[in-house]
């Protein structure tokens, strides 16, 4: 529109809305006249003649609206608001027209973002309108403010990082600290170096160890002032490659100090390296193991000369690896071995070890001396005063004459240690080496160990040695000793064979005379003959005996035993010596009834025989009392036996004496009661044997007690003596191969008494002439006889005659030798059992009946056979012997036997020589009238014999009538003895 | 140079590269500053140097580090930074184009110290104008062909920019010629 102004210059309407887009009119009613492009946009319901009120609403002033109010205060700044959008406009409002207003004006933002909400731009604005300024100014507020945030946010961020960082500072300011008062006081040599392995700090501890400071090594390598003549090169050339290459390595080197010393150092070194990984540095840390070294060294050689040692050899031979253990261990260059020769105060060069050969030959062709004396080098003052000596350089060695010699060398140090034993010096140990050393403490203590060490190998060699001599001495003295002993025991053996055999030949030719027709003056010698014999043949077997017994080659042969049986068996010997004494004999059986054990029969009755011989012998008038009893039980059971007397006891100051052997009380006693003097020493070394003990009460008197006490296992075995009959059939012979008469003829009896017939056989050839013709059951072979003995005998009879019979025939052998070689010697010439003399008869049928089988004409046959007859009327006999205590008695039964003896054998000559001479009346007659003497005396054998031949002409002529005759009288004396003890 | 832009530069190159790449370029560039306050003024010195390390530590030749900085710029710091009042210095492209120069007149106005470039715009045609590009400073072409290109991509047009006039050539000014 065109408006004139007051001076008539005209504003278009186009610019005006250009010029104030936000523009309104309004009349005098107030409804709206005109208006700006942008206020349209900004409230679309504006319609001419609207209400102006109806649209806006008053902000500032806040009167409503009046037309004339607008028109008149010009000087207001009017701040109304779009009743729609709720749009603030801020402006000026005039008077228009004639009554109404103009409104000029533009919208007051508060944030740029009510541009988007109003769906308005910058072009909605007029150009001058500072609106779109105000905006920016806002929006600049509100960037400076997030920048602000951001700038504080940064801050915190920061303060928050530097404080972290602050407390990392703080705590490595503190481990710094730490790692520097470490570093200040570490032993260990700590080195910082650059990349280049040149070095930038040290501590104090490196000053310390080596003596450089920090200005002598700072910018240089360590290793161009630590390193020395024995570094080894190729530890050297390692780390030098570490370095270069940025690596971290740990090594043990030799090093040096500033003063020259050698020491050994366990170096680490690590690289340091940039965030950036970039290498900066080299940290170094060393140790000094010098000390550990020289320990571990000490202990090596400690070692390994222990091992040598251990060798059971001499000092000569270990001695090479001895001192190059030491030289090699300890580093010396030259070790030698001095031995002392102690009578001539001599040191003698036994060995010498060098680790270079060449440098140890030089030095021993300049020194030229193999022997010290009267010297005082290394060796001898190490001899003298027993003590490790340290030598700091060999040249300056005063009064030394290898002094030279180890100069020219090259030698330096010296070091000596005595080999001692106690405190004798043996040797002295000498190192040399090429470098000065000044002592070292740990190695010396090492040293001087292992001079005692060789000492004491030294002394363990001398006593194995001389241990070797006297064993080897030993050994030929019991060579000789057992050389000796058994030429002993051949000669005990054969002498025993030697003695015996005349002896049985003296005494049964005593009794052979002792029937005949003798005066008395004959009788006389006849029974001292007699006596005398029985006496050296005692005397024999007490020897004898004591010398086996002595020599351990009694062997004890246990069986299950009745004791009670024994006991009374073994007393009745005695009962007849009782009677004779009129001594009161008592038997005390306190054992349990039915008691067995296993003993030994014949070495027990040897001792009761002995200590029972002895209460008879040394008692006039009293008792003997003989006592038997068991204790414990089973496999523990003890028998002890005790004899009692009321004789002549034993002096108290003989006790001692009693069992040894040869020892009589007394000469007096000897010459009153006789006797070998070796019953008791005999008797107490067989209980000793036999696991017992022998001894004598010592409180018991008047008289003696003695007191046996044997291990006697009680079992349960059924005795010897109740073994199966043997039976043979009827023609099965026995052989008996003796050359000896009487013991044929007491086997043949003995064998008579088994129910079996013996054929007796003189001599080795008569047996194998007989087993020819003859297939015996069994033969009882004597070992010794002439021309072939028993032994030989048997192989050849195995080997020919023997050889394929069926079955084979079991040879027996008969001996008085006892020795075990001799068993031995028995079986592999091809005996089958062996029979001990004097032979008894339980012996002989345990025998027969192990080894008799079966025989040619049939099977064994089990069949109780009647007990053997009494060749002897024991009533008869036992009345005769019946005398109790009247000596005289006994005297007169004992002249009378042996008057009979004397007439028996004539009587015997003269019917045989009758029958002989076909008289067969007068022989009968002759038969007749001994028979009745026999008969009288019990001797009912011979005398049934007898009155059989009185009555049968074929018997009388019978070509074995004598010898059974003489048989029946043998058996009746044999039975007489063991019932009476009759020639005792 | 104003801190917005410098802050433009941190934005860019935090998010592709990070925050430690920032403080290495700003340490390449020896430019000690936290935060850059968006109005306030910095040494332009600062920016050349900025760009120059970021070139270096991008390997990136520098004018296509200014034509990405000029984008970035636009698209994001000047966008959050002025907000709505990008949107309402024009609707379209072409307005935006020809209210710059008022645009940039209100900036002078409100800060002083600021030395922002003069813009005219001429030969508005439908699809093309140029813009006149009038400052003292040097070498930052490539960044105003980023603003273009910016621009182009925050009113959803597609625009080109070709260098018609410079300086180097004996112009007065740079001159753009601006198409859609």
């Amino acid at each position: 529109m065109n408006e004139p102004n007051g001076n008539g210059e005209f504003v278009s309407s186009a610019d005006f809305s250009d010029l104030f887009p936000f523009y309104l009119t309004g009349d005098g009613q107030g409804c709206v006249e005109k208006w700006g492009p942008s206020l349209a946009k900004l409230c679309p319901e504006l319609a001419s003649g609207v209400s102006f009120s109806a649209l806006f609403e008053p902000f500032r002033p806040a009167a409503a609206f009046e037309v004339e109010t607008l028109r008149n205060n010009p000087q207001d700044l009017y701040v109304i608001r779009h009743r729609g959008s709720q749009i603030m406009l801020r402006g000026q409002m005039r008077p228009h027209a004639t009554e109404g207003f103009i409104f000029i004006g533009s919208p007051w933002l508060s944030d740029p973002s009510e541009l988007t909400k109003h769906k308005l731009s910058v072009s909605d604005f007029a150009i001058h309108d500072p609106a779109i300024d105000l905006l920016h100014v806002l929006r600049s507020q509100k960037m400076a403010t997030a920048d602000l945030q951001r700038l504080t946010d940064k801050l915190t961020t920061q303060r928050t990082k530097l404080k972290e960082a602050n407390a990392r500072l703080t705590a490595q300011e503190a481990e710094t600290r730490t790692l520097a008062l470490i570093a200040e006081r570490t032993d260990n040599a700590v080195v910082l170096t650059n990349a280049h392995g040149q070095v930038e700090w040290i501590n104090p501890g490196f000053t310390r160890l080596t003596g450089y400071t920090f200005k002598e090594i700072s910018g240089k390598s360590p290793g161009d002032l630590l390193q020395g003549p024995e570094t080894d090169p190729s530890k050297i050339e390692y780390m030098r490659e570490r370095i270069v290459a940025g690596k971290g390595f740990r090594i043990q080197i030799l090093n040096y100090t500033k003063s020259n010393r050698k020491y050994w150092v366990d170096f680490e070194v690590q690289p340091i390296r940039s965030e950036a990984g970039e290498l900066q540095h080299f940290m170094a840390i060393q140790t000094d193991i010098s000390a550990r070294r020289s320990a571990e060294a000490n202990l090596r050689v400690q070692f390994r000369v222990s091992q040598i040692l251990a060798a059971d050899t001499s000092l000569k031979t270990i001695a090479t690896p001895l001192l190059e253990a030491i030289t090699a261990e300890l580093n010396w260059s030259i070790a030698n071995l001095w031995m002392a020769d102690l009578k001539s105060q001599v040191l003698t060069r036994t060995a010498t070890w060098g680790q270079d050969p060449e440098l140890s030959e030089r030095f021993l062709n300049l020194a030229n001396q193999d022997q010290l004396s009267f010297d005082s080098c290394l060796p001898e003052l190490c001899s003298r005063s027993q003590k490790l000596q340290w030598v700091e350089d060999m040249g300056e060695f005063p009064d030394c004459s290898r002094s030279s010699a180890a100069s020219h060398s090259g030698l330096r140090s010296a070091v000596g240690f005595p080999i001692k034993i106690g405190d004798q010096t043996l040797g002295v140990v000498e190192l040399l080496s090429l470098s000065q050393e000044p002592g070292d403490e740990s190695q010396n203590q090492a040293l001087e160990a292992l001079g005692a060490q060789i000492g004491q190998f030294v002394q363990r060699t001398q006593a194995r040695d001389e241990l070797k001599m006297r064993s080897e001495e030993l050994a030929r003295l019991n060579s000789d000793l057992a050389a000796a002993n058994r030429t002993k025991d051949e000669f005990l053996a054969s002498i025993s064979h030697e003695i015996r055999t005349p002896l049985n030949g003296v005494i049964g030719a005593a009794e052979a005379i002792q029937p005949t027709a003798l005066n008395r003056e004959q009788r006389e010698a006849l029974e001292i003959v007699s006596s005398s014999a029985h006496h050296l043949h005692a005397v024999l077997n007490d020897v004898l005996d004591f010398s086996r017994i002595e020599a351990g080659h009694v062997e004890l042969l246990p069986e299950a035993t009745a004791l009670s049986e024994f006991i009374q068996e073994t007393a009745r010997i005695f009962t007849g010596v009782a009677r004779d004494k009129q001594l009161d004999f008592r038997v005390v059986d306190q054992l349990p009834a039915n008691t067995t054990a296993l003993i030994d029969t014949t070495r027990l009755r040897q001792i009761i025989v002995n200590l029972l011989g002895n209460a008879f012998k040394f008692t006039h008038r009293g008792s003997v009392t003989f006592l038997a009893s068991v204790q414990g039980a089973g496999k523990q059971g003890c028998l002890t036996i005790e004899i009692t007397d009321t004789g002549i006891g034993i002096p108290a100051d003989r006790l001692e004496q009693l069992f040894k052997p040869f020892s009589q009380l007394d000469a007096s006693r000897t010459r009153k009661y006789g006797g070998t003097g070796l019953g008791l020493a005999i008797s107490r070394h067989l209980s000793t044997l036999m696991g017992g003990t022998l001894d004598i009460d010592r409180t018991h008197t008047p008289g003696s007690r003695f007191r046996l006490q044997l291990p006697a296992p009680l079992a349960s075995l059924s005795p010897r003596n109740t073994l199966p009959p043997i039976s043979l059939n009827e023609d099965a012979k026995i052989l008996i191969v003796d050359d000896n008469q009487a013991n044929g003829l007491v086997l043949k009896m003995l064998l008579k008494r088994l129910g079996l017939v013996g054929h007796h056989s003189f001599s080795a050839r008569d047996a194998i002439d007989y087993c020819k013709e003859e297939t015996p059951a069994i033969i009882l072979m004597d070992l010794h006889m002439p021309e072939m003995d028993g032994m030989e005998a048997t192989r050849v009879l195995n080997a020919t005659v023997l050889k394929d019979r069926a079955p084979t025939v079991p040879i027996i052998a008969l001996t008085a030798d006892v020795r075990r070689e001799v068993k031995d010697a028995c079986f592999e010439a091809g005996m089958d059992g062996f029979l001990t003399k004097p032979i008894r008869l339980e012996d002989l049928r345990e025998a027969l009946a192990k080894h008799l089988t079966s025989t040619s004409t049939g099977p064994l046959r089990l069949v109780p056979i009647p007990p053997a007859p009494s060749a002897i009327d024991a009533t008869i006999v036992d009345n005769i012997f019946d005398f109790g205590d009247d000596p005289e008695l006994a005297a007169e039964v004992r002249e009378m036997f042996t008057d009979m003896w004397a007439d028996v054998e004539p009587c015997i000559e003269e019917i045989d020589s009758l029958r002989k001479a076909e008289d067969v009346q007068t022989a009968q007659a002759r038969c007749h009238r001994l028979r009745g003497v026999l008969a009288n005396y019990g001797f009912s054998t011979a005398a049934k014999k007898l009155g059989e031949m009185e009555h049968d002409r074929e018997t009388l002529n019978a070509l074995d009538a004598i010898n059974t005759l003489r048989s029946g009288l043998v058996a009746a004396r044999i039975e007489l003895i063991e019932r009476h003890h009759y020639l005792a | 140079m104003y801190g917005m832009v410098n802050q433009a530069i941190e934005d860019m190159v935090c998010e592709v590269h990070g925050e430690e790449v920032w403080e290495l370029i700003k340490t390449k560039a020896e430019v000690d500053v936290d935060v850059f306050i968006s109005n306030e003024s910095y040494p332009d010195d600062y920016t050349y140097r900025l760009v120059a390390a970021a070139s270096e530590v991008s390997k990136a030749p520098a004018d296509e580090i200014l034509v990405a900085f000029g984008e970035h710029w636009i698209l994001r710091t000047a966008s959050e930074g002025y907000g709505e009042l990008m949107h309402a210095g024009g609707s379209n492209l072409k307005d935006f184009l020809v209210n710059l120069p008022n645009f940039h007149t209100r900036v002078v106005m409100i800060y002083p110290k600021l030395q922002p470039p003069r813009f005219e715009v001429t030969d508005v045609t439908k699809n093309s104008l140029n813009l006149h590009y009038i400052t003292h400073r040097d070498g930052l072409m490539s960044f105003v062909v980023g603003l273009i290109s910016g621009l182009g991509k925050l009113f959803k047009t597609p625009a080109t920019s070709t260098l018609i006039a410079s300086r180097a050539n004996g112009d007065d000014h740079e001159i753009f010629k601006v198409e859609w």
